[in-house]
């Protein structure tokens, strides 16, 4: 094995050389120069495979002596891993910095070579001061660095960061002479073990060290100049202090924090909480991408201070470790590629003048999946290493301390909000540039490290995770890589995958889980079929929505916590790129993503808690011994995704705004996912619902207002996709609702009502898009008249309004009877009276759909429209056909329900041949198709008979005179079509929840931004800081120490 | 606590003192020296034992007599080579100054706040 020691010679060496030897010979300089950092590289890497494998931790003793007498550097598995860090980020931001550093001469090179030897100093060695030689190294050539960029800012915050770090180093220094004069020894291992150490001489000085460290790791409201710095430097710069040398400061932090008593470790994990949050709430309102991500890398350091300071608290010195491997080892990782990769971005994408607008990262194809990747990475989601980590983190936590798994949510929220917001910009972007290395190699290694975590799951370190929940990624893959081919061939292969896919997943899941995957795989399928009908425009779109229906899909076949919590993030993020393609969807999708992600932090918890708390992992059994405040957690997870009143305001803008080809998706099947999840919560836990307080009563109230609100929303729409999603919205709180009830009756209905709700409201959304794609316009007063020039798609209209009535014969006929039986069963009466009163709502809005798009005269610019294409109309009449079998016979459908629901409860419900009996009535689906066909045919074939006398009739607006509408087309007969409703109900129909979620964004703006202003940009005002902070902290100190 | 660690205490203060109210970058300077001066004092002080001679071992001083004849040479070894760093955090500190007033034309603090927030 190489001795460690000759990593940092080499580039301390080769830092001295390369100044003398680049005038000379430019090409031996430049090699050796990527030679000190290649040999580093491969060294920590040796060694860390050294260690991984059994290998025994080292001390390397660089003058020959021992402690005290001479200087020990420590070099074990941690040490490897920091420093692989360390050099892989230093090679990676070198190769970037090339271009820069060959044409302008300048000392960047030489000081880039001394802040990464300085940082393996800091790594490796366990002596104090000889950590304070190394610090002011450190500091001294990172400051170095941001001098050499062409503009005076970087000698600004330089001069404001050696102010600042120059007052830490004197607290560092003067501790570490006080530590030397109490116990003799500079040695940190020594002076742990020193019996001197307890005083109050002893605590003062190892406060003193540690404050300096907690000031250089940037912790709330010490961190002015960083943020300053990070946001001045060149863009790698600013990568190589963000995350190289931060994290190599974090490691001396790791080494010395056990010098403080464990008591006073609450106050460090609170100061860095507050720096978690503070950062991100600050960050929400940059509008300067670089100064965002230095928000975002502070952030960081606070959540790496808390999760080491927690850890101990709760462990000792005893931290498992599987436990820092995956929580430390993850977020490090991602932070060096995610973040250090998003700052190679801004370097690259840079104008002349030093302006970087994102939009021009997204314009290619490679920029757009790299930008994706790297967010996606940094917001914790899967499969990505801090993924993982923030699971793991989460469930630790939630063991001790719930407030603390609240307060890292609430940063982590701030934080995903930022980040999709920046993605949105990002995705928008039209114009055309290449992507060169750093970024993409950035990009492949964060996707190959993706891989890696998979390798670890067969490792072993999840043995809770089955590699088939990844199968929606190896599908999102698979049909984005064929993504070149033409269209047809595409969907085929779509289609294919999604078989496969069933193939792969229906065996394993069972009961209800089992059900629910095969109809989801099977709906998007059919779906997938209208694609066809015209070349795609937008070739991400397809692969988008095969890994949108698999990440809904895989939420039946999972079996644990750790497996349903992966699926969930997996479909949140899949479903929120879909959502953003749309044209003008960027705030919608941002909306929609935040209450997803707060209530997927909702669940987050909630599982965390349940899974904690049990000791199990098996799903079943997390939620049947789950304490009642994470089965509140969870369902609210839930509720809040399935958008229910209070948290609806996504619904709309979500539908309205997103692709019309793929709102079926997220209308349809996505809206399934939280009616899954609750069904599994109620199906283990349903004890948890009935106590002190009647949960689930509450929940069923929910459930009918938003029935009813959803409805009354509705009708009160002018765009037809808004409408829909409104109804959608009302649709899901009936099912909602019943499922609350937690009888046979109602889980019967619940089944069967989502199981309608994918058929009909699939249907009318493939129509309606069909609609929109031949009229160029979603407002339904702009259409009319369309019974003549699309006549089939004025059929499959009818239909589907007729089966979300609930009129017979159609089947949601029978969804009604049995919410209604059911609700009047268990003693919901009033709950009752309020859906029913919603289903009479519901038909204002359906008559107004097939009313205004279809009825009345034709608008002359319509005159010409042809019927939908061949490939919409296919599956459109294939669902009808299904819609119209199931109402025939509901026996077929029903029974298997009823088999899979008596799984859980005990049977109200009997057949009678073709009778369905309740314990309140009957119901014969079959007959009930027959009498209804007979009444309607009578007078069909009367009509048809009298059909010669019809007159035509002209347009006709309803214009007042004198009247001077500001827009003509509020003089259309379809506009504000229950103007006379709104005038008597309007009141109950304002926009409320709209205002207070607008209210609650402009608190948090304005909270961020009082944040944000504590940098004020004057470097005495940051050294002010930093003592006031230094004085609080000691004062905190005290208090829990004595 | 020696006069010459009070001293060096004094030092600090004055010299934070002068950090923290001077609005030019050069007295500000000049304020981060007399503190780092005043940590050199502290330091020594620490190593200093009443009575005993400097630590170099010599004729006056044989290496036997040096553990009972000798301060502790740690902190005068510590002291040599923080000066050194401050030396260069100075020099740094002076050319940043010299680099703003090149291109900024003041020497003003106040004036260099444009980054922020």
């Amino acid at each position: 094995m190489v001795n460690p020691l000759l990593m940092l010679a080499v580039a301390l060496g080769v830092g001295f050389i390369f100044a003398w030897l680049r005038p000379y010979a430019k090409t031996a300089a430049w090699t050796l120069l990527y030679g000190a950092l290649v040999f580093g590289l491969a060294v920590s890497i040796q060694w860390l495979t050294h260690f991984v494998s059994g290998g025994v931790s080292t001390t390397v003793l660089p003058g020959g002596f021992s402690p005290p007498v001479g200087i020990a550097l420590g070099w074990g598995m941690k040490e490897a891993f920091i420093s692989s860090i360390v050099f892989l980020g230093g090679l990676l931001g070198s190769i970037a910095l090339f271009k820069t550093w060959r044409d302008t001469p300048s000392a960047g090179p030489v000081l880039f070579l001394l802040t990464i030897a300085g940082s393996i100093g800091l790594i490796m060695s366990r002596d104090l001061f000889n950590l304070f030689v190394f610090l002011e190294i450190t500091s001294m050539s990172t400051a170095g660095l941001l001098a050499t960029g062409r503009h005076h800012e970087g000698a600004v915050s330089g001069f404001k960061m050696m102010l600042v770090t120059g007052l830490a180093s004197v607290l560092f220094l003067i501790g570490t002479v006080y530590l030397y004069r109490i116990t003799g020894t500079l040695a940190i291992d020594q002076i742990l073990v020193s019996p001197a150490l307890a005083g109050t001489a002893g605590f003062t000085a190892s406060f003193l060290i540690i404050a300096a460290i907690l000031v250089e790791l940037k912790i709330w409201p010490a961190n002015g100049w960083a943020l300053d710095v990070l946001t001045s430097a060149h863009p790698v710069i600013a990568a190589l202090i963000s995350t190289v040398h931060s994290v190599a400061i974090l490691f001396v932090f790791y080494k010395i924090f056990p010098l403080l008593p464990p008591d006073s470790l609450l106050i460090f994990t609170s100061a860095g909480l507050m720096t978690f949050v503070s950062a991100h709430l600050a960050g929400l309102r940059q509008d300067n991408f670089q100064r965002m991500l230095a928000y975002s890398s502070v952030g960081m350091m606070g959540l790496f201070v808390t999760v080491i300071t927690w850890t101990s608290s709760v462990y000792g010195h005893n931290i498992p470790i599987r436990i820092e491997s995956i929580i430390l080892g993850g977020f490090i990782i991602t932070h060096l590629l995610a973040k250090g990769g998003l700052f190679w971005v801004v370097a690259h994408f840079k104008d002349s003048e030093g302006n970087f607008d994102i939009t021009r990262v997204g314009s290619t194809t490679l920029g757009g999946v790299i930008i994706t990747g790297l967010i996606l990475a940094l917001a914790g989601l899967p499969p990505f290493p801090s993924f993982w980590a923030k699971w793991t983190l989460i469930r630790e936590i939630a063991a001790s301390s719930l407030p603390i798994v609240f307060v890292i949510l609430l940063g982590a929220l701030f934080e995903v909000i930022n980040l999709f917001r920046w993605l949105g910009r990002a995705l928008e972007g039209e114009s055309h540039c290449a992507v060169h290395a750093p970024p993409v190699l950035s990009g492949i290694a964060l996707f190959s490290l993706g891989g890696f975590s998979i390798g670890a799951i067969f490792l072993g370190w999840f043995p809770d995770f089955n590699i088939s929940i990844l199968i929606p990624f190896s599908g999102l893959i698979a049909a984005g890589l064929v993504a070149f081919l033409p269209n047809r061939i595409q969907i085929s292969i779509s289609i294919l995958i999604l078989g496969l896919a069933g193939f792969a997943l229906v065996p394993g899941a069972s009961g209800i889980g089992q059900a629910y995957t095969a109809i989801i795989l099977g709906s998007g399928a059919l779906m997938l079929l209208t694609k066809m009908e015209a070349a795609n425009k937008d070739k991400w779109q397809l692969p988008l929505i095969v890994g949108t229906v698999l990440t809904v899909a895989v939420l039946g076949a999972v079996h644990t916590a750790l497996e349903f919590w992966t699926s969930w993030e997996m479909m949140t993020a899949v479903s929120a790129l879909l959502i953003v393609r749309g044209k003008n969807a960027k705030k919608s999708a941002l909306m929609y993503w935040t209450f997803s992600m707060a209530g997927a932090f909702l669940l987050l918890a909630g599982l965390a808690l349940a899974v904690s708390a049990t000791g199990q992992t098996d799903l079943s059994k997390v939620f049947a011994g789950a304490p009642s405040l994470s089965i509140i957690l969870i369902s609210l997870g839930f509720l809040f995704k399935a958008g229910v009143l209070g948290v609806h305001i996504w619904v709309p803008d979500a539908y309205a705004e997103s692709e019309d080809d793929s709102t079926p998706y997220i209308a349809a099947l996505v809206s399934k996912a939280p009616i899954i999840g609750l069904i599994l919560v109620f199906y283990y836990a349903a004890d948890a619902f009935i106590g002190p307080f009647e949960w689930r009563v509450l929940i069923g109230w929910i459930g009918v207002l938003t029935a009813f609100f959803g409805a009354l929303f509705a009708s009160f729409q002018e765009d037809v996709k808004k409408l829909l999603a409104y109804s959608s919205m009302g649709q899901i709180g009936y099912i909602i609702a019943v499922i609350a009830l937690g009888s046979y009756t109602g889980w019967v209905a619940a089944l069967y009502l989502a199981l309608h709700h994918i058929l009909y409201k699939g249907l009318l959304f493939i129509t309606i898009a069909g609609v929109i794609s031949r009229t160029q316009t979603s407002l339904m007063y702009k259409m009319g008249g369309l019974i003549k020039r699309m006549p089939l798609s004025f059929v499959a209209v009818l239909m589907s309004i007729i089966a979300i009535s609930g009129v017979p014969p159609l089947p949601g006929f029978g969804g009604k009877w049995m919410m209604y039986s059911a609700f009047i069963e268990a003693g919901w009466t009033l709950q009752a009276g309020v859906a029913f009163f919603a289903s009479g709502v519901a038909f204002l809005y359906l008559y107004r759909l097939i009313h205004t798009v279809f009825l009345g005269m034709p608008k002359n610019e319509h005159i010409n429209v042809k019927e939908s294409s061949i490939w919409r109309l296919v599956p459109m009449y294939i669902i009808i056909a299904m819609i119209m079998g199931i109402a025939t016979m509901p026996k077929l459908l029903l029974e298997p329900i009823m088999n899979l629901v008596q799984t859980r409860f005990p049977a109200t419900m009997h057949w009678e041949a073709a009778n369905l009996i309740s314990s309140l009535g009957s119901w014969n689906g079959n007959a009930i198709m027959m009498v209804t066909m007979g009444v309607f045919m009578l007078p069909l074939i009367l009509l048809l008979f009298r059909v010669r006398g019809v007159k035509r009739v002209k347009p006709f607006n309803i214009v007042y005179a004198a009247e001077k509408p500001e827009r003509p087309e509020t003089t259309h007969v379809a506009h504000n079509f229950f103007a006379h409703y709104r005038r008597a109900i309007g009141v109950i129909a304002l926009p409320r929840a709209t205002a207070f979620w607008r209210g609650v964004a402009e608190w948090t703006d304005t909270l961020g931004d009082w944040v944000r202003q504590w940098a004020t940009g004057n470097g005495q005002t940051y050294a002010v800081q930093v003592l006031l902070f230094v004085s609080v902290l000691y004062f905190f100190m005290r208090q829990t120490a004595l | 606590m020696t006069l010459v660690s009070i001293l060096g205490f004094v030092l600090i203060a004055v010299g934070l003192w002068g950090m923290l109210t001077r609005r030019n970058l050069i007295k500000i300077i000049v304020g981060f020296s007399i503190m780092d001066t005043g940590v050199h004092l502290v330091i020594v002080s620490l190593g200093f034992i009443k009575g005993r001679t400097a630590p170099i071992i010599n004729k006056a001083l044989s290496a036997g007599d040096a553990p009972s004849r000798a301060v502790d040479p740690i902190p005068s070894a510590l002291v040599l080579t923080a000066i050194v760093i401050g030396l260069a955090v100075t020099a740094l500190l002076l050319s940043f100054a010299v680099r703003i007033y090149r291109e900024k034309r003041t020497l003003n603090i106040d004036d260099i706040s444009e980054l922020k927030w």
